[in-house]
């Protein structure tokens, strides 16, 4: 029988990681030659492969904010201390994401719109789950004791998971600069073979070094927080 | 009866309470001695529920202590003031009555004023009284909301000699009524039927 | 039980009367701030949505300064572990003490917001919607600021980050309260979100709020 105790899942994850950063250096190999030699599109010319790193760190910012919502939730309704652990570990890895989406953003919507920002909905939405994200890391840093911390991001990780539907439905409920949504929409992707697929490729390869990033993290706290309770019945 | 057992209790990284056991039945009076931080004020928020132990239970009946047993059986009095500066004596009587659903009997808050400070104007703002009438009025709510469980944290800190006395006969009536009280204190009162516990 | 509820409320009341100078000198920022805004501004015609985002704004800080120095006092740690160990739920004072601090400062508002709109040359003929769009603003504000309000005053907070967190919230307030000067101020459409986002903020705020003065105070 598993018992899932942070012990357990940290030896686990300690175990698998290997796995994870040769899966990501095969991925980034195969996605970094696809986009080399994709070609060129119509109107924008090469700096449409900026959606390549855009469009996955995208939806890992909202994926990884759910996800935290949800173990947030989990958390505080049946006081497990590793869901905390979990968001803990989430958080400074989604807000590196949304920084990424507005920066990468930015260039290019400087490059295509000419203009570095614009307060359309999407954009605007995006900024707030930014904020968010920051508020949410800089709540988990600011307790003398982190079981406190750990409580108040988690308050804040689930009023932000308002944002969240805001954030993905912007383009559908208001008249926005930003494209519609090409891939999960009803009536399927309307992206084409190879560029669907090199979109997904370049997705699995983020996702897999951001999950390398946060088993790190977390494996990091959970060693950290059973030396420091081994410490605690010493004295 | 109170059973707490195996109680530890820690602040972050510091191990504030270890291994406490101890049981204190209906008509007993339990002092907590102890030098100063050694804990004392923690383990009675621990005995009333506002702190999560880190390890251990504390039982009340052979029930596992949560906000509405705590509720309904338990009065504590800390060390620091709750009333509110801005109101007067009688409208914080009657908010903190009204707060633990007593309705105000208008004669027995006149009897126990009269008792506990002799004269005093009632509509008085609270933050004129003196520290030590501050203090006093905390036992005002011991003798108007009634409930069989009172928990104490340094009750005689910066009472005059009469006003220890009177609150010693006060515990001892409840005592006489089958209550039970736990107190943290570094004067030991002289009540029968009363226990010592030393936290180390 | 409802005797004891009703006395509560109006003790409750006589506190919100008794802290109006905070809100008067809060207030009183508020005039002094657009004023200055109005002077700087005085040879350009400004819109009106420019001189409400400056008045959205000004309330934003009065709101979350207002209830973060309420519940500094209010819920103070002897405070909370009496409200701990009473019948009625730490969830419905939180409740109480949110409406009483909106009273508290809606009607302040009200009595400023003449003066305001004038420093800042805001059309009459829309005064009323504006001020119904303050007052349904500030509902939802105030659920808002007392959830942030509650995680900042704990005793080992080291950060004052109360403004930060609470921001992100607020924004779609802002947005759709300068939107609704584009849709026709009469109709009722204008005004739902608010009700909505009130009505959200009602569902989890107390709980929230509660939660981390449970928590996090101790």
């Amino acid at each position: 029988m598993i018992v899932l105790n942070p012990k357990n899942i940290s030896d686990f994850l300690d175990r698998y990681k290997k796995i994870l950063l040769f899966s990501f250096l095969g991925l980034l190999v195969v996605s970094l030659a696809m986009i080399i030699f994709i070609e060129n599109d119509y109107y924008q010319g090469v700096s449409f492969k900026i959606m390549f790193i855009h469009v996955p760190a995208a939806w890992l910012s909202l994926m990884f904010f759910g996800i935290m919502g949800t173990v947030s939730i989990i958390g505080l309704v049946f006081k497990s201390p590793t869901s905390f652990t979990i968001a803990r570990a989430i958080s400074p890895i989604g807000l590196l994401m949304s920084l990424t989406v507005l920066f990468t953003g930015s260039i290019w919507g400087y490059l295509t719109w000419g203009a570095f920002w614009v307060w359309d909905a999407r954009l605007t939405s995006m900024l707030i789950l930014t904020f968010i994200y920051l508020g949410h890391f800089l709540v988990l840093n600011s307790f003398e004791h982190f079981q406190k911390s750990d409580f108040a991001a988690a308050i804040l990780a689930v009023i932000g998971l308002v944002n969240l539907p805001v954030v993905k439905f912007s383009v559908n409920w208001w008249t926005t600069l930003h494209q519609g949504a090409s891939v999960f929409k009803i009536g399927g992707p309307s992206l084409s073979g190879i560029y669907l697929l090199t979109l997904m490729i370049s997705f699995f390869c983020v996702l897999t070094l951001c999950m390398y990033w946060i088993t790190n993290i977390f494996i990091t706290i959970i060693e950290k927080r059973r030396y420091e309770r081994m410490r605690l019945f010493d004295e | 009866m109170l059973n707490v057992s195996h109680l530890s209790f820690a602040r972050g990284n510091k191990l504030v309470l270890k291994d406490i056991n101890l049981s204190i039945h209906n008509s007993e009076v339990l002092v907590i001695k102890g030098s100063n931080g050694i804990g004392k004020s923690t383990f009675l928020s621990c005995i009333a529920g506002f702190l999560e132990p880190l390890e251990g239970t504390v039982e009340y009946f052979s029930k596992s202590i949560d906000p509405t047993i705590s509720a309904k059986n338990f009065i504590f009095v800390g060390e620091e003031n709750f009333a509110y500066e801005d109101l007067s004596i009688l409208d914080n009587i009657y908010y903190w009555l009204s707060l633990n659903c007593v309705s105000p009997n208008q004669k027995s808050i006149h009897r126990s004023m009269e008792y506990l400070f002799g004269r005093i104007d009632v509509n008085k703002k609270f933050h004129q009284l003196s520290y030590g009438q501050k203090r006093k009025m905390r036992m005002l709510l011991l003798l108007l909301i009634n409930k069989p469980v009172w928990i104490l944290d340094d009750p005689f800190n910066g009472l005059d000699d009469e006003t220890i006395s009177k609150l010693i006969k006060i515990i001892s009536m409840k005592r006489d009524q089958h209550g039970m009280i736990i107190m943290a204190s570094h004067i030991i009162p002289h009540i029968k039927n009363m226990k010592e516990f030393e936290l180390s | 039980m409802i005797n004891n509820f009703l006395l509560l409320l109006s003790k409750e009341f006589k506190l919100m009367l008794m802290k109006s100078t905070q809100s008067f000198i809060l207030f009183c920022f508020i005039i002094i701030a657009s004023s200055i805004f109005g002077l700087a501004l005085r040879y350009i015609q400004i819109d009106n949505k420019i001189s409400m985002t400056v008045i959205w704004i000004l309330l934003f800080l009065t709101v979350i300064t207002k209830v973060e120095k309420v519940y500094l006092e209010d819920f103070s740690d002897p405070k909370i572990q009496q409200y701990m160990l009473s019948p009625f739920a730490l969830e419905l004072i939180v409740l109480i003490k949110n409406f009483m601090i909106y009273l508290n400062l809606v009607i302040f508002f009200l009595i400023t917001s003449p003066i305001v709109f004038l420093t800042l040359s805001i059309d009459f003929d829309i005064f009323w919607q504006i001020n119904i769009l303050a007052a349904l603003s500030l509902l939802s504000l105030v659920f808002i600021s007392s959830i942030t309000a509650s995680i900042a005053n704990s005793k080992s907070n080291r950060l004052a980050i109360t403004s930060v967190v609470t921001l992100p919230l607020f924004i779609p307030i802002l947005i759709f309260s300068i939107g609704a000067i584009d849709m026709d101020l009469g109709n009722i459409n204008s005004y739902l979100f608010f009700l909505a986002y009130f009505l959200l903020n009602l569902a989890f705020s107390p709980l929230l709020t509660s939660f981390a003065l449970k928590k996090l105070s101790m």
